[in-house]
């Protein structure tokens, strides 16, 4: 466990320092966020024709309200837990690269959800919208990233010295 | 072992999820009206760090449940574009309960995984949580001096100083917040994943088991898995 916490740690900082250079945001970072907003934009149009994006982000022209993708809501930060969580633990490295590509599936696609509930619920009520953009979903796309790697976990149990490590 | 963990942990790992959402929803709605309260210890050690840590900008620190708020000496133009462009001295402020929302989370794995020794671990994860919090809250107004005040130059500070606080910020409000109580939890409640690598263990060994030619006795594996949980506590 100690030795899986230090290096969960150390990719986790190194991750999260790559991730806030200039050459990640501008080529990797801004471009997938403006993505996510086109993506959410196509998504809600199937049953909401109200609903624009611009760049990073979501809006209703008859309203004018909108949210914007920041960093913390477009999913890049949960998915480098994920991948520091799963390369920090022995298993093989296509074990762990199948994990990841799941991973990722699934916090990106419960992000789109948070995203959209954040639009509506934002047009509903500022307090819910407080409550839920600050605390609920935060926490909630930690527990997806939580699920993912327990999962993996008992699913590579028994590859290398994952039994032994975990006690 | 003290306790059988086959009866007294979750059975099902989508039931533990189930049940640490439903427990965070409810004690986050129970923690927002006390959390002035619990992130007073955050907001003092916050009041004590930006005191000793950032005493050349620092002058004076004011602190209640629900605010902490720094007079400091960095200078900054008020009036914008106008000839007669006055200055006034920065003050930025934070609510450390902001990021503590990791105590409600915390409580609600504890109780999920029913964990034992409840109330020593939560009160432990408690101590330990004010950490995070209060690294957050003094990264969020350093962040806020610099970013309000006057630039590197000006304030005395280097451009890997500048660099440093951009990371602290990021990691202490995006990451922090969330992660801290789950790794948290994990460290306090090892036998919880031991139990679920053991329980993945005898799956796959019941599945190559049940192979044709190769019938597996399944009460065999029940109490095989029941010594399996009962050693890993």
């Amino acid at each position: 466990m100690g030795r899986f916490l230090s290096v969960f740690v150390a990719l986790l900082a190194l991750l999260f320092a790559i991730e806030l250079t200039q050459p990640v945001q501008r080529f990797v970072v801004l471009p997938w966020t403006s993505g996510l907003a086109r993506l959410c934009v196509w998504l809600v149009t199937l049953f909401d024709a109200d609903v624009a994006s611009a760049g990073k982000v979501l809006w209703n022209p008859s309203t004018g309200f909108g949210v914007s993708i920041e960093p913390g809501c477009n999913g890049v930060e949960a998915c480098i837990v994920l991948f520091a969580a799963l390369f920090a633990y022995p298993a093989s490295w296509k074990s762990r690269a199948w994990g990841f590509a799941i991973g990722f599936l699934a916090v990106q696609a419960l992000n789109v959800v948070r995203i959209i509930s954040l639009f509506y619920l934002g047009q509903w009520n500022a307090t819910a919208f407080s409550l839920f953009h600050e605390y609920v979903w935060q926490v909630l796309i930690m527990i997806d990233v939580l699920v993912v790697w327990l999962l993996w976990l008992r699913a590579n149990a028994g590859h290398g010295r994952a039994g032994a490590s975990a006690t | 072992m003290k306790a059988n963990l086959l009866e007294s942990r979750p059975t099902s790992l989508p039931r533990f999820f189930a049940e640490t959402v439903f427990w965070f929803l409810l004690l986050v709605v129970v923690w927002m009206p006390i959390s002035p309260w619990t992130s007073y210890p955050a907001g003092w050690l916050t009041h004590f760090a930006l005191e000793e840590g950032a005493r050349q900008w620092v002058r004076k620190v004011h602190r209640t449940p629900q605010l902490i708020e720094a007079d400091t000496n960095i200078r900054v133009a008020v009036g914008g574009k106008d000839a007669r462009m006055g200055h006034a001295e920065l003050v930025v402020d934070a609510d450390p309960s902001r990021y503590g929302y990791g105590l409600p989370l915390f409580l609600a794995l504890l109780i999920a995984a029913r964990t034992r020794r409840l109330v020593v671990r939560a009160v432990a994860g408690y101590v330990l949580l004010i950490f995070p919090q209060a690294f957050a809250t003094t990264m969020v107004l350093l962040r806020d001096m610099v970013a309000y005040g006057s630039g590197a130059n000006n304030m005395g500070v280097a451009q890997w100083q500048l660099e440093a606080i951009a990371f602290g910020y990021q990691i202490g409000t995006l990451l922090l917040p969330a992660l801290a109580p789950i790794v948290l939890w994990l460290w306090f409640d090892r036998a919880f994943l031991a139990a679920l690598v053991i329980d993945g263990w005898l799956r796959k060994q019941s599945m190559s088991q049940t192979l044709p030619g190769s019938p597996a006795s399944t009460d065999t594996l029940k109490g095989q898995r029941r010594r399996e949980y009962r050693s890993s506590g």
